[in-house]
């Protein structure tokens, strides 16, 4: 059974993508201070996405998991906008090193000024880790392991269809073990160097984990959004309201996850008030950024607590759709306050450069990952456990 | 039922756990009540062929942790703000709204610690389990390999036991035993 990627759809991501062109233009020439910040936020938000993608199969793969290989075509399309987001990242970084342009501009450490002068960046450490060749180094790793896992694991999984058998099934497990274990460190890496180095004075512990948390609750609602699309094309007659029951209580685990790192890391910083690590949250809590704050906990924690404590509740498709929409949103706050306060400072708004932005990198995302999901079966013929995922029952 | 003499059963035992469930589901599909089913681990769907009812048990469980919520709060209040008033750290001392963040933890874990006793607790009361009980398991092979069905024929005035050992020979049922219960109805 495959997907057909066109009609309706196609022309809604084309709208999306051409909506968010728009906002490049409009924000390049009216609001050239929040360009550069908005396009490192997108390209973060769905290169999270892909990878989590990723990270969903090898998971459940090293994990021994059953009923995912009913939904696995959905995460390992996902994988295929990787590139798109982590060149995007490169571009980013590359032309902020080198163009030393001041109103286009991202990270403020990479001013040669900041680093020939800055005390704490010389004094803290962090100037053996913040170096331009060392950071582009790091880059260009996490390309190589991230995309050339999820590379190499949806490979495996197309190969299964025709070869059969289980070497493949073998090989993706002992793949994605050693993946989940390179993810665990590059993750925080990753994170520290695209978006806590924004903040360059300022470092957290906790942060690898929070941005994981968020990463991969975003990646199981998109997969849970995608999933109930192809469901209500007709496709997919497999994956019951058992499937997704599990993909929402991996979200609502995730929410859960995500709030307790959040609040690890604000307590500690709150209850010790050293004003090396208190500075971040003054920025978010004595400011007008309060509100996408506050906004973004109650979105990405209260909300889904009531809203997906229920067993039903994880089973309704409706009711997930809205919940999945919501929590998106949520994240996307959630990282706007992340980059913004470091970035365009009190210059930030959210209009049209933002959201139409947004709306562009959501059409761009589907255009990619449905036009790959289009290309091949959307049930995988000789996985091991297949079976399973069609008997699943809770 | 005379009160000296405990209830007559009829004991199906069976060797696999989805013989057990296809046998109970054909056996409540033509109305017999069945008592019990002695497994050595649990079924999966089989509460909702015999028709449990959905437990309540986590319903009262928020109840529980609100309670474990609230004497946490009333415990750090009276500890620390009202009896001796703490200075840590500068925060301010008289106020427990703004010290807030630095209790959540306890909170956290003393909400846990109610709930998760308090539903033990409920739930060995509600399934009158205490120390000291006698066995009630009807067939001690059901903790080892064996899924033992249990059929009360009071439950089932209306068929005669040979009626029901007939349906059983219909099932791939590995033994059909007479018993009676091991406690008072």
């Amino acid at each position: 059974m495959n997907y057909t990627f066109g009609g309706k759809t196609k022309i809604l991501t084309i709208v999306l993508m051409v909506v968010g062109l728009a906002a490049i233009i409009y924000g390049a020439v009216a609001t050239p201070e929040r360009l550069l910040p908005n396009i490192l936020l997108n390209a973060f938000i769905f290169t999270a996405i892909s990878i989590g993608g990723t990270v969903f199969i090898a998971v459940h793969y090293a994990g021994q998991g059953g009923w995912y290989s009913a939904v696995k075509r959905v995460p390992e399309a996902f994988t295929s906008f990787l590139p798109f987001g982590m060149f995007i990242i490169l571009a980013l970084i590359i032309f902020d090193m080198f163009s030393g342009s001041e109103t286009f501009k991202i990270w403020e450490w990479m001013d040669p000024e900041f680093q020939k002068n800055d005390r704490i960046y010389k004094n803290s450490g962090k100037a053996t880790w913040l170096t331009n060749g060392f950071y582009i180094g790091r880059m260009i790793g996490y390309i190589a392991i991230w995309w050339g896992f999820s590379y190499y694991l949806r490979k495996l999984s197309r190969q299964e269809d025709v070869i059969g058998g289980l070497g493949n099934h073998r090989k993706s497990m002992i793949a994605s073990s050693i993946f989940l274990v390179l993810f665990g460190v590059t993750s925080s890496t990753g994170a520290w160097d695209w978006l806590m180095s924004i903040d360059a004075h300022w470092f957290s512990t906790m942060f690898g984990w929070y941005t994981f948390g968020g990463l991969f609750c975003t990646a199981n609602c998109m997969i849970a959004l995608v999933v109930l699309h192809l469901k209500r094309q007709g496709l997919m007659p497999w994956v019951n309201e058992n499937h997704l029951h599990d993909i929402t209580k991996l979200i609502f685990a995730f929410s859960i996850f995500w709030t307790y790192v959040w609040f690890s890391q604000y307590m500690l910083i709150w209850y010790v008030n050293n004003p090396e690590e208190i500075n971040y949250f003054l920025e978010r809590f004595n400011t007008d950024y309060k509100y996408i704050t506050l906004t973004s906990l109650v979105l990405n924690f209260v909300f889904p607590l009531i809203f997906l404590m229920h067993r039903n509740a994880k089973r309704t498709y409706g009711w997930i759709t809205f919940g999945a929409c919501v929590i998106v949103f949520g994240h996307y706050l959630d990282w706007f306050q992340v980059i913004m306060p470091g970035t365009v400072k009190d210059k930030w708004a959210l209009g049209f450069t933002e959201l139409g932005m947004f709306a562009g990198f959501i059409g761009f995302f589907l255009f990619i990952v449905l036009g790959a999901l289009s290309k091949h079966a959307l049930a995988p013929k000789n996985h091991p456990f297949l079976n399973e995922a069609k008997q699943h029952h809770i | 039922m005379s009160k000296k003499e405990h209830s007559k059963t009829i004991l199906a035992v069976f060797n696999d756990p989805d013989e057990t469930k296809a046998a109970a589901q054909s056996l409540v599909d033509k109305g017999i009540k069945i008592r019990e089913i002695y497994c050595p681990f649990p079924i999966h769907g089989i509460d909702k062929v015999l028709g449990v009812k959905a437990t309540r048990v986590s319903t009262i469980a928020f109840f529980y942790g609100a309670t474990g919520t609230f004497l946490a709060l009333l415990m750090i209040w009276y500890m620390n703000i009202s009896d001796w008033a703490m200075d840590i750290g500068g925060k301010p001392a008289f106020s427990l709204s703004q010290n807030l963040p630095a209790y959540i933890p306890i909170t956290f874990e003393l909400t846990v610690l109610i709930s998760a006793h308090l539903m033990n607790f409920t739930y060995l009361f509600t399934s009158r389990l205490f120390p000291g009980l006698n066995n009630m398991n009807p067939d001690p092979r059901s903790t080892d390999d064996k899924f033992v069905m249990e059929i009360v024929l009071d439950d089932n005035k209306k068929v005669s036991a040979d009626d029901i050992k007939g349906m059983l020979s219909q099932t791939k049922v590995a033994e059909v035993n007479d018993s009676h219960l091991l406690y008072k109805d």
